[in-house]
């Protein structure tokens, strides 16, 4: 394993860092989040970059990073602000699905426009009384002809309240089945979600289908796969994204603190001479590191397909959810009263972090399965 | 008899490749290995792609139901049925196109 990043990697990182510091500094950021919304100029402004492609392959229009690229991005992203990088996550789950359980008409009907950015999609699996047990959704599905009607109610939808399209879940004589549902279906209609904690400029939606249409050409793989196979590749890819995420975080809360310590002087000497401080200083950088390369070593099984690559992408979002938590609120604990204001991003770092620990599989779920053979 | 031995050696062909992936555990050849959680998203992709590849057989958008994949029994019958030569379809939209 390589951990030195490429010419490629490195390009992709410097795109990232010079979009965030023109669209995403940290004023904005806060105006962002304050403001429950992303501006559309920022999510064109995204689109121009081709980073909502990054992982689509060239072929449908995207830009075919490998993961440890599409980490970096999220990364950098995540140090900016969870609402942008969340747009990345979401979007990149559905172009994740389609492009590895689409059949070839599809990815070309769809790719291209997702790529571009000239079209965003969400991801739409929980529902008012299906969150962990997502297998069950209550959402169904009934054959028509050649089409499928559709009735259910979606929740938390990031992005719901701008995406053109959605790839969502429903039940069909009781086996799982995923599709993709255009905003515009007939019977489909949105209802914003305000008032999160955190990640608030994510744009949560609910998703409501009363007796929508859909052609069976919108169906993802087959009645049964709609699950297992289908939502949890998008989920691994989510959790990835999340898990980048956080590392970014963590990241750009010991930025912050370095700046600090350094210069806030207490009892006639610089805070960071304490060897409290140090302490903390220490175990921060330690986290973030740690979760970094649970993040690239997940990514590197992942590009072999290898049996423990699943896992191994649930762990490193598991311990970066963490880690964000810990990071985050230490990282407020330096700054005292400062950090938790919003006069600095710790504080909206530290409730972003805590949606890490519930989304794409909460730590409770995460640790069921991680349990199971540790 | 002929058909036989084919459907046999489908069967042998698919219960080496679970017992390779699909490692400390017994599986009878009617166990829903979905059912159980021995499926997982990567797996999953990966049984298509050695059915479509071990028996040269394309999976028609409409077959891929999970009622044809969630055990060696089914597997065997949805692949035998497959290259029984009266089953022959027109060329449509494939799961690996």
């Amino acid at each position: 394993m390589n951990f030195e990043l490429s010419e490629t990697q490195q390009a992709l990182q410097q795109q990232a860092r010079e979009f965030c510091q023109q669209w995403v500094s940290p004023e904005q950021a806060r105006d962002y989040d304050k403001n429950q919304r992303l501006p559309s100029e920022v999510i064109n402004a995204l689109a121009q970059t081709k980073l909502l492609g990054s992982l689509t392959p060239e072929q449908y229009g995207g830009q075919g990073h490998d993961l440890i690229g599409f980490g970096i991005l999220n990364e950098e992203l995540g140090k900016a602000c969870s609402s942008v990088r969340s747009l990345l996550t979401v979007h990149s789950m559905v172009q994740y699905a389609i492009n590895t359980w689409g059949n070839s008409k599809q990815k070309e009907r769809w790719l291209p426009n997702l790529a571009s950015g000239s079209r965003i999609g969400a991801f739409a699996l929980s529902e008012p009384e299906t969150g962990s047990d997502a297998a069950n959704v209550q959402s169904t599905m009934t054959r028509d002809g050649s089409d499928y009607i559709l009735n259910g109610h979606k929740q938390w939808i990031s992005f719901g309240q701008i995406a053109n399209q959605f790839l969502s879940f429903a039940q069909i004589n009781g086996k799982p089945i995923a599709f993709i549902i255009d905003l515009d279906t007939p019977g489909l209609s949105t209802a914003p979600i305000d008032g999160m904690l955190g990640c608030r400029a994510s744009m949560l939606a609910h998703i409501y289908f009363k007796d929508c249409r859909v052609p069976k050409e919108n169906i993802l793989g087959g009645p049964g796969f709609g699950f297992t196979a289908i939502a949890l590749s998008a989920l691994e890819m989510g959790r990835y994204s999340v898990a980048t995420g956080c590392v970014g975080i963590a990241a750009a809360c010991i930025e912050v603190c370095k700046a600090y310590v350094g210069q806030r002087e207490q009892f006639g000497q610089p805070i960071k001479d304490f060897q409290l401080i140090r302490r903390h200083l220490t175990e921060m950088d330690t986290q973030t590191k740690a979760a970094r390369l649970l993040c690239h070593h997940a990514a590197w099984l992942k590009e072999q397909d290898h049996p423990t690559a699943v896992k191994e992408i649930m762990r490193a979002k598991y311990y970066a959810g963490i880690a964000a938590n810990d990071v985050t609120r230490t990282a407020i604990q330096i700054l005292g009263a400062r950090g938790y204001s919003d006069q600095y991003p710790l504080e909206r770092y530290f409730r972003d972090a805590k949606a890490m620990e519930i989304i794409e599989g909460s730590n409770e779920v995460l640790q069921l399965v991680l349990g199971e053979e540790a | 008899m002929q058909a036989e031995e084919q459907q046999q050696a489908v069967r042998k062909s698919i219960q080496d490749f679970l017992q390779e992936n699909i490692q400390n555990q017994h599986i009878e050849d009617d166990d829903d290995i979905f059912k159980l959680g021995y499926v997982n998203s990567l797996f999953s992709l990966k049984l298509i792609g050695f059915i479509e590849s071990q028996f040269s057989i394309s999976i028609l958008d409409d077959e891929l139901d999970i009622a044809n994949f969630n055990s060696i029994d089914s597997m065997t019958a949805f692949v035998s049925a497959k290259k029984t030569p009266v089953n022959a379809k027109p060329v449509q939209e494939t799961m690996s196109s």
